[in-house]
């Protein structure tokens, strides 16, 4: 559903396409407006070319930009495609949308509810597949779209901190020592000031993954997630476990995917059957956390958390680790999952050394964790 | 389509560049909005050559600056003629009359690429190539030229544009570009292009091409492009091949294996790329395009 009550005009459209993520200004509004009135020919290819140059700033923008024209002022059209790639994401669903037509197909299934909280990833498709369990995307196109969008996730937080930094409240600082170093060519007299420029914010992040036989159905999209996350932060590590623990950061940065996932199996590493994260993460600590964790480092566990060993020495380890960090995220696709009863709050108080328990079933909560990076990473 | 941009979208034709509805949109509000343009895209997408066209259609002369890590302002923008300027130094001293000479002046100014693109009698065509290798500083600097078309020299003070430039940056997104020189530009992403555009570089720039022979090539290249490839080829791999083809007489692929393997450097240009492009997967698209 439109988050603007859509009025056919063009003012109406370019807001729309703000509340859909694009980042331009009145200028640029002002300039679209100025060279419709003065083109000669005004067909839907150039109306819509015209638009997409001005308020296009980056390839994400591109991309989504003819899917959100079309879900403006052709909605019939695009209400077509997404009911038939969610038919595609959930086929337990097929039969009833089939029956129940396409007007009200979309309001009666809980996972196709169109709106959403995933924000700035482009529109209409991915908002569609925001809420799907992992386990239901069967359909290898919506797959691909769905990973595509995960490792992307990474790349906007990457883009939500790099523009965090243009933003300085007190303005630049005078640096005095490098100020008085410049005055040196002036005979000592200070003529032109230097100005001290701020560090760049650069989240350290330690992605630990449990890469189990019990995970295997939420891993191709969680591996692109971390992936993204740790090609995006050239200070970031990622670690791989299920019986025991092993480095993936230089397996995860290779360009290729299909290398990538070649390295993996050379390695003969996914898929193992047993899970024991208590001892991976005594591993990690003893071998791995004096060179990777700093007290500026978020350390975010991927893993479901079935394990075969007791409940104390995965205490200690966490508690170990929570000391040495800035702050624990556990993101564990049973949470949110048709079924399971279980909530963050229990597990939270089973295990009080992790800061947040966050579900990892679907994109939307894959989102909720880019933004609770993105706010611990600025405090 | 509009009747100027039909006749823009043929000027580029006799230029050899295919270009497509909404390039030409792009540049023709750029013209209108004389505004810079940030075209991004992966290597070899034509990107460059789009500035060339541009230049060649607007019979504009083209000045090119190629950024590189470390890139000043020295090498972009202007540098004073020490040389000349100790000269003029030591001849004044010598010299009967006493006046004082003015070493920094317009006399003593070298004008690098961007200074020289604004001091153009008629509006040159700047290309700023491969932004996203210049360092942020380099980048914060530009936003004057951008944003004003003038230039601060400390010395002189501000030299604004005789003519403006039409400037085109390119980049090939190594590194995230500052949201201040985006706002400041159009932008356009130059994605690879499908089968029938790309047929058309081939024929519009090999003409002597066999029509048989470049509809397999580029339909091998396309199949190519969907695998995962660490560099994947780009159009002017796809025309060093086509000519390399003909330099070799060749009329078909089918049947031309070993030739194919041979000549695959000129597409492949990782090892990792040519292991992953063996025989096998060559006769495999070969068929498929066949």
């Amino acid at each position: 559903m439109n988050p603007i009550a859509p009025s056919q005009t063009l003012l109406g459209f370019l807001q729309f396409l703000k509340a859909e993520g694009f980042t331009f200004g009145i200028g640029e509004s002002r300039d679209i407006l100025s060279a419709l009135k003065a083109s000669d020919c005004l067909d839907r290819n150039n109306v819509a070319h015209t638009i997409r140059t001005l308020t296009c700033r980056s390839r994400e923008d591109w991309r989504g930009y003819d899917l959100a024209f079309r879900k403006y002022w052709f909605p019939k059209e695009v209400e077509m495609y997404e009911l038939d790639l969610v038919e595609r994401i959930d086929p337990r669903n097929r039969n009833t949308q089939r029956m129940s037509g396409l007007a009200g197909a979309s309001k009666e299934s809980p996972r196709q509810d169109n709106d959403t909280s995933v924000d700035g990833i482009g529109a209409g498709t991915a908002r569609n597949i925001s809420k799907a369990d992992f386990r239901f995307i069967n359909d290898k196109q919506a797959m691909r779209h769905a990973e595509r969008i995960a490792e992307r996730m990474a790349n906007q937080l990457k883009r939500q901190l790099g523009r965090r930094r243009t933003f300085k409240p007190k303005g630049n600082q005078i640096d005095i020592r490098r100020t008085i170093r410049k005055s040196l060519s002036t005979g000592g007299l200070p003529l032109a000031a230097t100005y001290s420029v701020r560090k760049p914010v650069h989240p350290h992040l330690v992605v630990i993954h449990d890469v189990s036989h019990s995970m295997s159905w939420n891993n191709p999209l969680l591996f692109r997630f971390a992936r993204g996350l740790v090609r995006a932060f050239d200070h970031s590590h990622a670690f791989a476990f299920h019986t025991k623990l092993f480095s993936v950061t230089s397996i995860y940065r290779e360009q290729s995917l299909s290398r990538m996932k070649e390295r993996l199996e050379e390695n003969n590493k996914l898929w193992m059957g047993g899970t024991k994260i208590a001892e991976s993460l005594k591993t990690f600590n003893d071998l791995h956390s004096r060179l990777v964790v700093t007290p500026k480092t978020v350390v975010i566990i991927i893993s479901d958390g079935f394990d075969t060993e007791d409940r104390e020495k995965l205490r200690d380890e966490l508690d170990t680790l929570a000391a040495k960090s800035r702050s624990i995220l556990w993101l564990n696709p049973m949470l949110g999952r048709e079924g399971v009863t279980t909530t963050a709050e229990q597990l939270k108080n089973e295990l009080p050394e992790v800061d947040v328990f966050l579900p990892a079933n679907s994109l939307e909560g894959l989102q909720n964790t880019v933004k609770k990076i993105t706010a611990l990473t600025s405090i | 389509m509009s009747v100027s941009e039909l006749s823009l979208t043929a000027q580029f034709a006799a230029t050899g560049y295919v270009v497509d509805h909404s390039l030409v949109t792009t540049l023709g509000l750029m013209r209108q909005l004389e505004r810079p343009l940030l075209i991004e895209g992966e290597a070899g997408v034509g990107k460059t050559e789009s500035a060339k066209a541009l230049a060649e259609v607007t019979s504009a002369p083209l000045i090119r600056l190629q950024c590189y890590d470390g890139l000043d302002l020295n090498a972009a923008v202007y540098e004073w003629n020490y040389t000349r300027q100790l000269i003029s130094i030591k001849l004044n001293e010598s010299a009967s009359d006493d006046g004082a000479i003015d070493v920094f002046s317009r006399e003593f100014l070298m004008e690098r690429p961007l200074l020289q693109s604004i001091q153009q009698p008629e509006p040159a065509v700047l290309l700023i190539d491969e932004i996203d290798r210049a360092d942020e500083a380099f980048e914060a600097y530009l936003l004057e030229l951008l944003s004003d078309f003038q230039i601060s020299i400390p010395e002189l003070g501000t030299i604004k544009a005789v003519s403006k430039p039409r400037v085109i940056l390119t980049s090939n997104g190594t590194r995230e570009l500052s949201d201040a020189l985006r706002r400041r530009c159009l932008y356009h992403y130059m994605d690879y292009p499908g089968y029938h555009k790309e047929l058309e570089i081939v024929l519009a720039r090999l003409p002597d091409i066999d029509q048989s022979l470049g509809e397999q090539i580029v339909g091998f290249i396309q199949k190519i492009r969907d695998t995962e490839l660490q560099k994947r080829p780009g159009v002017a791999e796809t025309l060093d091949w086509a000519a390399a083809l003909m330099g070799l007489e060749l009329n078909t692929l089918q049947d031309n294996l070993d030739v194919i393997l041979e000549t695959r450097s000129c597409f492949l240009k990782t090892r990792e790329d040519m292991a992953a492009i063996d025989r096998e997967s060559v006769a495999e698209v070969i068929t498929a395009v066949a």
